[in-house]
């Protein structure tokens, strides 16, 4: 195990260099120069000769990707221009806001996906199975941010029962950060209003989010528990008279929570890229709302920030993922 | 089963752990060299009677990931000295504050929060607007309009308890004319840094170096800093990194929570100097909400008391909304394309005619509201000293247009210009296309790009790089035709937005003849030559003339329109219902 | 005996189809039971109904709308917002161009978007994949991990970062969501060349002296068509969704292209009151990835036999 998992570790770092060398190069394309970038429109030239030094952006480019990687070690991706702070400070801010979002779209996929999977296996080639067919892969179809702006318009001003964007009231005091995940820190002020508010808020870009893993969810669970079914001592217990839903839980559930895994390991990265749309339609102060506004004025630290960010805990991810799948498979041996 | 639960318990607290660790700041911040020294961070609380800080503050302020430091993160004086429901004010507006200083930020938006946090020596009243004491409570101008002579108020304070001297006034002077950015050049040409004089802790004096018939109506827009707060936190750019997202004033309020493209909040300073004519409100937020559509619903639903940058389009969708109170008023505030008169194809003052006369104006018009706008007939807005409502602009005439064309470099068209405008203003996008429609008819192509305005900005400090259209919507600081003609067509000022690169000796005479001038009669004479020569050189498509357009809650009580920057509104007399 | 070999030889001469037909029975049946398979579901069928009809509508199109010129940038803006009429059957936009017109024309952005970026990944997936996967060691090494990397950060971002960096426009589009999409492909080739190589006719055709070249191209590359061919119908409506994606981030397509996402994202501005502006561009985009989907999904029960459910 412990060896498996230095291994792992050790095949991380090309990867994370290869990473830092693809945006080093991303962000050398930008026409323009990027000292004026860094510096900002009321920079005086001395200031913009100044930065150039301290940015190394007078020297030659290994020498320049040298300060760029040990930069982002020591936690410096660099400055925004649109908000003036350091990208590093950014990211920590909107980070958790993105995470809780994509952590409560997993779990509207999952609570949906997992009985729409059974029921559609359960019920296969009858009604329920073909709407619930026919639905996911419209689910996957529809672009995320056409779905958040219905969901907008219907419950945000035509129903107007949930908040038409943004994480937390502008009025109301959120409860102190502690995990910035705002459900979280709520409920570990016990302040249950904020709870409430901040799960209302939830709501809507969650939904709009899961729809992809929600319908990929679906799907395995369809199939997983058709494999099931059809597997021999399940046929035998079935002779034997035993309940469909002892059975169901007896060996579905395993299963899901596998095939949940991995959906949440194939959607995760997938999940960051489709929170910039939605956080987009609904103003929610995470990285995917930093990088298209950082986007519009060409701000290049911060999206780099972001890429380099989403790049690095989409390898974390997985690396927690495969070794999730030993919890649960006694077949799988780390060696 | 109940294994395999705890298991997935076990496993999903250890992501959660992981990725919390990931999240969560170090516990000691080593962002080094911009933060500042703790202890001088925070003004302390004025109200003296509070009780003791308890050890709340701790559990806030350590885990906030930011590295500017807040200085409401200090203990708070109580909250029992506070009305017991908060009146806080919601303004939705597109415009980032990205300057706080008020000695280098200039915007609607920067300016917003500098007139809320600093208070200048006076402030603008009444509509027409009027000048009115604020930090002075009196003032004389001597015979040759040369001396101006100032009586600062006596209990004027900073958020950190020093009084504010005439020691605080010069400070700000020299500050301003050292950095030479932001309003600078308001009163730049007519001071230098031996102009401010302290005559003694209340009273200063300023010698202006040549005759500035505008000067008082410029003088609003310079705010007083804390000189001791400033040089605490100096660094190696007189304090500009630091003042940019912290403040050093005696105004009516102070930063409470800053959150750089999300929100601005600010709560109200209770030893403020001043008491008459204060509104009920206990802090007000500066809200970031970028596209005016949302604005306009954020108001509709009562999630912001105030929008700030609606188009036609969002008033005439809100007219009839119950709960919001319209405001359209006539201000000085004109829309113009300039050209890039130096580099590229428009540089040739035919192509510019082509261009102008193949504009259609009508859509123009149209795009705003045609009852609630009016063409510009001239570089100056009708109505102020000087404009001439005669001149001979250039109206659709594709005949004309075509004509200018093939006296031109190119006769044929076939170029591509640029287009660069506001991320988020619809209407920029709007007047976009008109222009793109109408130079099709020249066989020009428009590329048209979006920038948010800072970027804009940036853009036009080299003509290289200046867009060959650069869209401007200019509001007087002051109803003075200086505050028109000097920033937008002074050749001093290429480099800024408001005249990246028009330059003409002509025009550069009459416009200092007109600020130096001391009749009347001849300022008008001088801004009339001026006006002929600008319609000569077509430095820019005159737009047109805009209502100020706002949208308010009819909760909000006690605020006036004053016709002078009624965007970057003043919180100090308003009430919240 | 010697009759009927002498027999078969004669019409395996002249007749090459059947001499075609005899080499690849298996194959062949393979597609007419795949393409029995793909009659028998209804929703494949609706699928291919509905690509056929935007293909339709994208090629003869922009030749019946009512307003080309829309399409270009002229503006009506005396007949702006007006809802969907006789005259306008989708109604107008901010400055009065009719949106029916701006979405057909529309839909031969999106769709070529498409193509070429798939041609475009695909083509880079194949050559990167085959080298790995044919010559392996260090090669398929250096090649695979360069892969990883793009696979790591989600598509989306990436596609964002490059088309922000390279400047808004449609070919810097294209060329950006091609440069995140090929390493699929690559993954895919790499993996099913490495598995063909040991296999009997590539080793025969090695035996025989058949240069690299040959042997990639003419023996193992025919082999695996079909899962190419299924990823590429499957990916056709996510590379569109992509690049609406960055049309609306606004990254893509410059005014007045009429391209769906950049469309929306104007259009985002004047809902609720002028609904009909986003919806039917979101529509246009919404059926003609549905479509693809549909047809993808049946097209993989047909060609890749593994995926069989």
């Amino acid at each position: 195990m412990a060896s498996y998992l230095i291994r792992r570790i050790l095949f991380m770092i090309p990867v994370l260099i290869g990473l830092s060398i693809l945006t080093f190069t991303i962000s050398h394309l930008i026409p323009g120069d990027p000292v004026m970038l860094v510096a900002g429109p009321q920079a005086t030239k001395a200031e913009i000769a100044s930065l150039a030094k301290e940015y190394g952006l007078d020297q030659p480019l290994p020498v320049q990707y040298w300060l760029y990687v040990t930069g982002i070690t020591r936690g410096d991706f660099g400055r925004s221009i649109m908000t003036r702070r350091q990208v590093a400070d950014d990211l920590r801010l909107f980070f958790p806001a993105t995470i809780e979002l994509i952590l409560a779209s997993m779990f509207v996929a999952i609570a949906l996906g997992v009985p729409f999977g059974i029921l559609s296996a359960v019920a296969r080639d009858r009604a329920p199975d073909n709407l619930i067919r026919i639905f996911s892969l419209a689910a996957i179809s529809s672009p995320r941010f056409f779905i958040a702006l219905l969901l907008q318009i219907l419950f945000g001003i035509i129903l107007s029962v949930l908040p038409l964007g943004s994480r937390f009231p502008t009025l109301e005091t959120p409860p102190p950060t502690v995990t910035g995940f705002l459900s979280l820190d709520a409920i570990l002020a016990q302040n249950w209003d904020a709870l409430g508010t901040a799960l209302k808020h939830m709501i809507l870009p969650a939904f709009a989010l899961s729809l992809s893993p929600l319908a990929t969810i679906t799907r395995m669970m369809r199939a997983s528990v058709l494999e099931v079914l059809q597997q021999d001592y399940v046929l035998t217990e079935r002779a034997l008279g035993l309940p469909m839903n002892l059975i169901l839980f007896k060996y579905v559930l395993k299963n899901a929570f596998i095939s949940t895994l991995t959906v949440i390991g194939l959607y995760f990265g997938w999940l960051l890229g489709g929170s910039v749309l939605v956080e987009t339609v609904f103003d929610w102060p995470g990285i995917g709302l930093y990088a298209t506004t950082s986007i519009i004025s060409l701000d290049f630290a911060p999206i780099m920030g972001v890429t380099l960010l989403i790049g690095v805990t989409f390898v974390i991810l997985n690396l927690i993922i495969d070794l999730m799948y030993g919890l649960f498979d006694p077949r799988i041996r780390y060696t | 089963m109940s294994k395999l639960f705890s298991r997935v318990l076990i496993a999903a607290l250890v992501a959660l752990a992981i990725l919390v660790v990931a999240c969560a700041p170090a516990p000691t911040p080593t962002v080094a060299p911009t933060a500042a020294p703790k202890p001088t961070e925070a003004p302390k609380p004025a109200a003296t009677t509070a009780p003791a800080p308890t050890s709340a503050p701790a559990a806030t302020a350590a885990p906030k990931p930011t590295d500017a430091p807040k200085p409401t993160d200090v203990p708070k004086p109580t909250t029992a000295a506070q009305p017991a429901t908060p009146k806080v004010l919601i303004v939705a507006s597109g415009q980032d504050i990205s300057m706080l200083d008020p000695h280098a930020g200039d915007g609607y938006s920067n300016r917003a929060m500098q007139r809320n946090v600093y208070d200048p020596l006076v402030r603008y009243e009444g509509n027409p607007a009027k000048v009115v004491p604020a930090l002075a409570e009196s003032w004389t101008v001597s015979a040759d309009g040369l001396e101006y002579t100032f009586k600062l108020v006596k209990d004027a304070k900073f958020h950190d308890g020093s009084p504010v001297t005439a020691e605080a006034v010069q400070y700000s002077f020299n500050r301003s004319l050292k950095l030479k950015k932001g309003g600078n050049w308001m009163f730049a040409s007519a001071m230098d840094e031996k102009s401010v004089t302290v005559v003694d802790a209340n009273t200063v004096k300023i010698k202006l170096t040549q005759p500035f018939a505008p000067f008082m109506s410029v003088l609003p827009w310079m705010f007083i800093v804390n000189p001791k707060q400033v040089e605490a936190n100096k660094g190696s750019d007189e304090g500009q990194t630091w003042l940019k997202d912290h403040e050093a004033g005696s105004g009516p309020f102070t930063i409470k929570r800053w959150e750089p493209g999300n929100l601005y909040e600010l709560e109200r300073f209770a030893g403020y100097w001043k008491k008459e004519g204060a509104g009920n409100l206990t802090g007000a937020i500066w809200k970031i909400i970028r596209e005016t559509s949302s604005q306009r619903l954020a108001v509709q639903k009562g999630d912001a008391h105030v929008a700030v940058d609606l188009t036609y389009d969002d008033m005439v969708a809100l007219k009839g909304s119950p709960g919001v109170v319209l405001v359209m008023e006539p201000e000085y505030r004109t829309f113009s394309l300039k050209f890039n008169v130096q580099s590229g194809p428009f540089a040739d003052v035919n192509l510019r005619k082509a261009a102008a006369y193949a504009f259609d104006y009508s859509a123009m018009l149209d795009a705003e509201g045609a009852d609630h706008a009016a063409l510009m007939v001239g570089p100056l807005p009708p109505g102020i000293l000087g404009a001439d409502p005669k001149l001979d602009v250039p109206r659709m005439d594709l005949a004309k247009a075509k004509e200018y064309l093939a006296k031109s470099k190119y006769p044929n068209g076939g170029v591509k210009v640029s287009y660069i405008y506001v991320s988020g203003l619809e209407i920029e996008r709007k007047f976009g296309l008109i222009l793109l429609d109408a130079l099709k008819k020249l066989n020009i192509e428009l590329d048209m790009k979006q920038l948010v305005w800072t970027d804009m900005v940036a853009l036009t400090k080299d003509p290289k790089t200046t867009p060959d259209f650069f869209p401007v919507y200019q509001t007087a600081n002051y109803g003075d035709p200086d505050n028109i003609a000097y920033p937008t067509y002074h050749g001093s000022q290429n480099g800024n937005w408001t005249n990246p690169t028009y330059n003409s000796a002509k025009a550069n005479e009459y416009i200092d003849k007109a600020r130096t001038a001391t009749t009347e009669a001849d300022r008008i004479k001088a801004y009339g030559d001026l006006q002929k020569q600008l319609v000569e050189d077509a430095p820019d498509i005159f737009g047109v003339l805009e209502k100020r357009k706002l949208a308010f809650r009819d909760s909000v009580t006690g605020w006036k329109f004053v016709p002078v920057a009624s965007n970057a509104i003043e919180f100090y007399p308003i009430s919240l219902k | 005996m010697t009759e009927q070999v002498a027999f078969d030889m004669t019409t395996l001469a002249s007749n090459p189809l059947a001499r075609w037909r005899e080499q690849n029975q298996s194959r062949i049946e393979n597609w007419q039971r795949g393409f029995y398979r793909f009659r028998q579901s209804k929703l494949s069928l609706l699928g291919l109904a509905m690509i056929v009809f935007i293909f339709l509508v994208a090629i003869l199109g922009p030749y019946f709308v009512p307003y080309p010129q829309d399409a270009e940038g002229a503006i009506h803006l005396k007949e702006r917002f007006q809802g969907p009429s006789a005259a306008h059957w989708f109604g107008t936009d901010e400055v009065g161009r009719d949106i029916l017109s701006l979405v057909v024309i529309g839909s031969r952005i999106s769709l070529s978007i498409g193509v070429i970026v798939l041609i475009v990944a695909t083509t880079i997936g194949i050559v990167l994949g085959a080298l790995a996967g044919y010559f392996g060691g260090l090669i398929n090494e250096v090649i695979m991990r360069f892969t990883d990397i793009f696979l790591t950060v989600p598509s989306l971002i990436l596609a964002i970062a490059i088309a922000a960096a390279l400047g808004a426009s449609i070919q810097n589009m294209m060329l950006a969501i091609a440069l995140v999409w090929w390493p699929g492909y690559a993954r895919l080739v790499q993996a099913e060349v490495s598995a063909r190589k040991q296999d009997l006719y590539v080793q025969a055709a090695r035996a025989s002296g058949a240069s690299h070249w040959r042997i990639i191209f003419t023996h193992i590359l025919p082999n695996i068509t079909s899962p190419i061919i299924v990823k590429m119908s499957l990916d056709m409506g996510f590379a569109i969704l992509t690049a609406a994606a960055l049309g609306f981030v606004g990254v893509g397509a410059k005014p007045p292209t009429p391209e769906w996402g950049a469309m929306f994202s104007a259009a985002r501005s004047y809902v609720p009151q002028y609904w009909w502006y986003p919806i039917f561009p979101g529509l246009a985009l919404f059926i003609t990835v549905f479509g693809f989907n549909l047809l993808g999904d049946g097209l993989r029960d047909v060609l890749d036999p593994r995926a069989k459910r």
